[in-house]
């Protein structure tokens, strides 16, 4: 077993005050901003989300796409204990700390972050906690052929489902706080190779969702009440809110087991 | 198809934290990567020093 990690997905936006504004308005809570609008993070009732400018990363343009990465209380233990259980990782220094990163079953980028950052330089801000806990979860959409298989990797960091026999969708948690991964079938989608990851790999893409312990109704009644579009779908075994964020990707927000 | 970058290793050193924090900053400035700016930095004495 390693050390807690909360998931922690980062869009890379054409749009990300837009996109931030849109988090804000779902009912994330904003907890770290860069005040010029490019770089923003998120907490929900479990797990943790980023939005980047896609045309300021100091390691290329990924516009649209949304990266898995996994936020830890120490990026250079984590590093550490991955190693040391076989996983393939590396580690440098970035402007805001250590970046880590651990390779996929198939070879694809997981970054490893701290989910702190001490220096606060160039006009980034922490932002205090609301009083009221979010009643979102967030969820990273992992799209694999490979579904059960995809989901055993999970295990050793700490993310499991109480089955993993449903061929549609696997909801992998490690406890209450750290978010959700949810396998879904389908073939994993290609990317242009960031300059940075030519030396290590494309990223590991996922799709941003949500779970809510909030009733749909009473849910998509807010969405409307704070401006946005949300649909309710109810019709079949699959109720669900949905929306279009910003960028234009749809997102679904179904209830919380 | 894209040209790919030529491969780049890792370079550990020991430096007083002072520098590091003023390494960063100015990455942060010029918005690229520390990496980035440690390269420039590292090619520019060598530089010098060779056109001497």
């Amino acid at each position: 077993m390693t050390r807690p990690y909360v998931i922690w997905p980062l869009r890379f936006s054409p749009n990300a005050p837009a996109m931030i504004d849109f988090y804000s308005r779902i009912g994330l809570h904003l907890t770290f901003s860069h005040d010029n609008g490019t770089f923003a993070t998120f907490r929900g009732r479990a797990g943790t989300l980023g939005v980047h400018d896609a045309g300021d990363t100091t390691s290329g343009k990924v516009t649209g796409h949304t990266a898995l990465n996994l936020a830890t209380d120490d990026t250079e233990l984590a590093v550490a204990e991955l190693a040391a259980s076989g996983y393939d990782v590396k580690i440098w220094d970035e402007t805001y700390g250590k970046q880590g990163i651990v390779m996929s079953r198939d070879g694809r980028v997981i970054g490893i972050n701290g989910d702190s950052q001490e220096d606060l330089y160039g006009g980034y801000q922490t932002h205090d906690e609301a009083a009221a806990a979010p009643v979102l979860d967030v969820v990273a959409v992992c799209i694999t052929s490979e579904m059960k298989a995809e989901a055993v990797w999970f295990e050793p960091l700490g993310f499991t489902a109480p089955s993993y026999d449903d061929p549609h969708w696997i909801g992998l948690r490690a406890g209450d706080r750290f978010g959700v991964l949810g396998i879904h079938p389908g073939e994993v989608e290609s990317s242009d190779p960031r300059d940075a990851d030519d030396l290590f790999g494309p990223p590991y893409l996922v799709g941003i969702g949500f779970e809510t312990s909030e009733p749909l109704a009473v849910f998509a009644d807010r969405l409307s009440s704070a401006g946005l579009d949300p649909t309710m779908i109810t019709d079949g075994s699959d109720p669900r809110v949905v929306l279009v964020d910003p960028d234009g990707e749809e997102v679904q927000i179904h209830p919380a087991p | 198809m894209r040209a790919k970058s030529p491969a780049k290793v890792q370079f550990n050193v020991y430096l007083p934290p002072d520098l590091v924090k003023a390494f960063k900053h100015r990455a942060i400035d010029e918005g690229r990567s520390l990496s980035a700016v440690v390269e420039s930095a590292l090619a520019d004495y060598l530089s010098r020093k060779e056109s001497r």
